[in-house]
């Protein structure tokens, strides 16, 4: 045996070969990670926003499990806590449904109507619809569901729930409630996601004895499917429920949530087959599994979306020319070029083209990209003793468009101080505090009402720049108010015909977020914040 | 964190030049005896140190818990609503003092977005991240060990020098870049014969649990094994010039009995230091590698906590991270007893 010193030999040729596959591999782990070239270009434009067409898609297949990969940990299945949470309708169903039209109809509801105009609503229920756990989803049920989000402050309904001045049961299966003033949208807040806060998801009274606050993690509703278990961070099973009340219904067996938070890991998830549902949330998803023959896109970019907010009651945004000339200045084909994969689908209207309540005159309303005319406009503000420097705030996860922004303020001559926060901090200390000049948000709604309100009305609760309009607030209140659906889409089409003049925020971006399929994927049925109805669901393999 | 105490004089009498793991029962067991007591001790010190320490910070951080649990979308006064129904209007030092009184009992809490107690969620999580950890480090020593051993015997020659590039190669790559690597390769890139996310429990599915653990653990394993390797040959190579080897071969013993029963022990005690160290380290730190994997174990818990204000619940991970620190060196410490008997006389 021989047993020799160290030797520092160069390895030079291994060095080389080793060196040149590792770099061959990470170029190879590069390319397929980008995903390719997208199939199309230009602006993302909406694909099947409210699901498949059931008609055209055969005779459902029953059985099966679908396995479905969420963007996010779920924090409760109680519709009376905030949360985003896509399973919650599939243990509740909803009493009302949106319509693309945006208005509501009864889906688990009989009916719902009002003999006097908004005042008073009666609300019926079907006498067949059963709590899984056998118990009926009768008057008392929808009673105490709705007392909760009137005695919990802190539920996302609790507003919708206030405006209710009493509620009867008019007989075992209808509710009668009476409204403070005329409240026209009134069912529109029974077909919300829970994201928005719903008085339509309605949960076994027998389970709410019987879990009270730890409801949330004890789900028992109507809905087409009955919970099983809930690992956080892991997954969340729900079997069939084999008396819900569409006959027939579900066709899927078991449904498997799972929380994928990394948006690359989603996306490989889905190309793998480890799941057959994505529910994405960013462009960089979305735009090459629109490129992927393997997988079927739905995607609505629904009304507002991204946005930078203005603080109204600070300089230099509380004056209008300030506010006109950061829109100006940001050329949002850089934008879509640099951060969104050339693909950008732009705002220039509080409501996308596809809404009733938009109008092409809002979108001609809005200032277009112009630097000289930002120059121009901040010339005049400083002109007139004005300092139009300012601080940009935004999370840790939005760097890129923060160099965006002090890129483009630059061009006109202004300098940006840009702040980065966590999100927590962000949410606390900078937009619900109102401490910033401009900032950053992602607002999308599907229905006017209650989005609309939330985002311009003088007090709501999205209203984080302080824009307050008498005209607008009294408009909004028209919109809510009537029964007369011509009435309120005029009110709303003024609306956002005033935004374009006031610009109260700067809509540059709708929202991404979508539903990724496998194409074995049938009977889709959505709304376009990703909400899902899961009875119709079908596997064909 | 862990003791190295050879170097300490001896102080209790002990036949010089005994042969190792004949010593007296006795004295093996006092030794033992006594480091597990000043380990304990250490252990209740880190503990209190560790838990108030991170109860501060949090305290300190700007945005809490009720902002996260009340929503985007929540007005100041269901914000301030949140904040009551949580507790956290009471003063920090009463919180934690609370939280010390309920640990006492066996309660850790509830988790303030989902409402799960402590204890289950850590049930849950801690199985995924212990198995995560022991594979992957059970993985890198057995990559590593053999690789050092032969790289040490014949340094210079195509195995040393190729597992020395290679390892350096994988070292140098961020995990997470390694892990996408991997998925592209095996889950859904070139081939789909690997899941990219999820996670199977070994009882329900073992096939699917092996399956959903491959990548993970490799990508947790790689940098390890490049670093073990690259230890336990330079000491293994220095251990070779001792006299006593030349000496045994001089006996004529072959090479495999020098390399594994009189080079291999004294040339590991770096290398049993430093997996000691990375078990404690990789048990609330594979934070990255559960993220991208979808892999629901303590660590995204323990940062997820964070991001969310979340106390209780990280409070609990960071307690049974700092006790299985603790313990894991205590363990290492043990060991030592076990290798080297100048350490049992120093005890």
């Amino acid at each position: 045996m021989r047993i020799r010193p160290v030797r520092t030999r160069s390895a030079g040729r291994v060095v080389t070969i080793v060196a040149a596959l590792l770099g061959l591999l990470v170029v190879a782990a590069c390319g397929a990670a980008g995903g390719g070239k997208p199939n199309n270009s230009g602006p993302i434009a909406a694909i099947d926003p409210y699901g498949a067409d059931l008609a055209t898609q055969g005779t459902p297949k029953d059985g099966g499990t679908l396995t479905l990969g969420m963007d996010r940990e779920i924090v409760s299945y109680d519709p009376t806590v905030q949360n985003s949470n896509m399973a919650a309708m599939a243990v509740y169903d909803s009493l009302m449904k949106l319509t693309p039209d945006g208005g509501a109809e009864p889906y688990m509801a009989k009916s719902m109507t009002s003999p006097d105009n908004g005042k008073t609503w009666n609300l019926a229920l079907r006498p067949e619809v059963k709590f899984s756990d056998g118990t009926p989803l009768d008057a008392q049920a929808v009673m105490i569901n709705v007392q909760r989000h009137i005695d919990k402050v802190s539920s996302p309904a609790h507003g919708y729930a206030a405006q209710i001045a009493s509620m009867r049961a008019t007989d075992p299966y209808t509710v009668q409630f009476v409204m403070k003033a005329p409240l026209g949208v009134f069912p529109m807040v029974f077909a919300q996601p829970i994201t928005y806060g719903s008085l339509g998801l309605i949960v076994s009274p027998a389970a709410l004895q019987q879990y009270g606050n730890d409801i949330g993690r004890h789900p028992v509703g109507a809905g087409p499917f009955t919970f099983v278990e809930w690992v956080p961070d892991s997954h969340v099973t729900f079997q069939k429920n084999p008396n819900y009340w569409q006959q027939g219904l579900p066709h899927l067996d078991k449904l498997e949530f799972r929380p994928i938070p990394d948006t690359d890991s989603r996306l490989a998830s889905i190309q793998n087959g480890d799941v057959d549902v994505a529910f994405g949330g960013y462009s960089q998803e979305l735009v090459p599994a629109l490129a992927n023959p393997n997988l079927k896109v739905y995607y609505g970019p629904g009304n507002a979306g991204e946005y930078l907010y203005f603080n109204f009651n600070k300089a230099p945004f509380d004056d209008r020319r300030m506010r006109e000339a950061i829109i100006r200045s940001l050329d949002l084909n850089a934008l879509g070029a640099s951060q969104y994969n050339n693909r950008l689908v732009k705002a220039d209207s509080l409501y996308d083209a596809s809404s009733p309540f938009h109008t092409p005159a809002a979108s001609q309303e809005w200032p277009t990209y112009d630097p000289a005319k930002a120059k121009q406009l901040i010339e005049d503000y400083k002109a007139s003793g004005g300092n139009p420097t300012f601080t940009f705030k935004t999370t840790t996860a939005r760097r890129a468009f923060g160099e965006f922004i002090q890129a483009q303020m630059a061009a006109v001559g202004i300098n940006v101080d840009v702040q980065y926060f966590d999100l927590a901090q962000f949410s606390s200390k900078v937009v619900q505090s109102n401490d910033f000049q401009l900032t950053t948000w992602v607002g999308g709604f599907d229905s006017a009402y209650p989005g609309t309100a939330r985002l311009l009305r003088s007090d709501g609760n999205t209203n984080y720049g302080k824009y307050s309009n008498p005209q607008v607030d009294q408009l909004l209140d028209q919109a809510a108010s009537t029964t007369d659906d011509a009435a309120r889409t005029k009110a709303y089409q003024q609306v956002e015909m005033i935004a374009g003049k006031d610009l109260p925020v700067a809509f540059f971006s709708r929202s991404y977020l979508s539903t990724i399929t496998k194409p074995q994927v049938k009977g889709v049925d959505r709304y376009t914040s990703r909400d899902m109805f899961y009875a119709n669901l079908w596997l064909d393999r | 964190m862990a003791e190295m105490t050879i170097s300490t004089p001896p102080t209790t009498a002990a036949p010089p030049g005994e042969a190792p793991g004949k010593a007296p029962r006795g004295a093996r067991r006092n030794a033992a005896v006594r480091r597990v007591r000043r380990r304990l001790v250490h252990l209740l010190i880190v503990l209190i140190a560790v838990t108030f320490l991170s109860f501060v910070v949090i305290d300190l951080l700007p945005g809490d818990a009720a902002v996260v649990v009340a929503g985007d979308n929540a007005t100041p006064a269901q914000v301030a609503q949140v904040r009551l129904d949580l507790g956290l209007d009471r003063p920090m030092i009463v919180r934690y003092i609370d939280w010390l009184g309920g640990v006492v009992t066996g309660d850790l809490g509830k988790s303030f977005r989902t409402g799960q107690p402590v204890t289950e969620a850590l049930a849950q999580r801690i199985p995924v991240t212990f198995e995560l950890t022991i594979v992957a480090e059970v993985l890198a020593l057995l990559i590593a060990v053999p690789l050092a051993i032969y790289s040490a015997y014949r340094p210079g020659r195509f195995v040393d020098r190729a597992s020395m590039t290679l390892g350096f190669g994988a070292a140098a790559m961020p995990q997470f870049v390694f892990g996408m690597v991997l998925i592209v390769l095996f889950a859904g890139g070139l081939t789909s014969i690997l899941p990219a996310t999820g996670y199977e429990s070994f009882f329900t599915d073992p096939l699917g649990n092996i399956r959903t653990i491959i990548l993970p653990c490799l990508t947790l394993m790689i940098g390890e094994a490049a670093v073990y390797r690259q230890l336990l040959r330079s000491d293994m190579i220095s251990t070779l010039q001792e006299d006593y080897i030349l000496m045994a071969r001089s006996k004529g013993l072959g090479p495999r009995t020098i390399l594994l029963r009189h080079a291999l022990r004294p040339s590991s005690f770096s290398l049993i230091t430093l997996s000691g160290v990375n078990i404690g380290r990789l048990l609330g730190g594979t934070v990255i590698v559960e993220t991208l994997f979808a892999i629901p174990g303590l660590g995204q818990m323990i940062v997820q906590a964070v991001f969310n204000r979340d106390y209780m619940l990280l409070q609990g991970g960071l307690l049974f991270v700092a006790v299985a620190y603790v313990v894991i060196n205590m363990i290492i410490d043990l060991l030592y007893l076990v290798l080297d008997p100048r350490v049992r006389r120093d005890a």
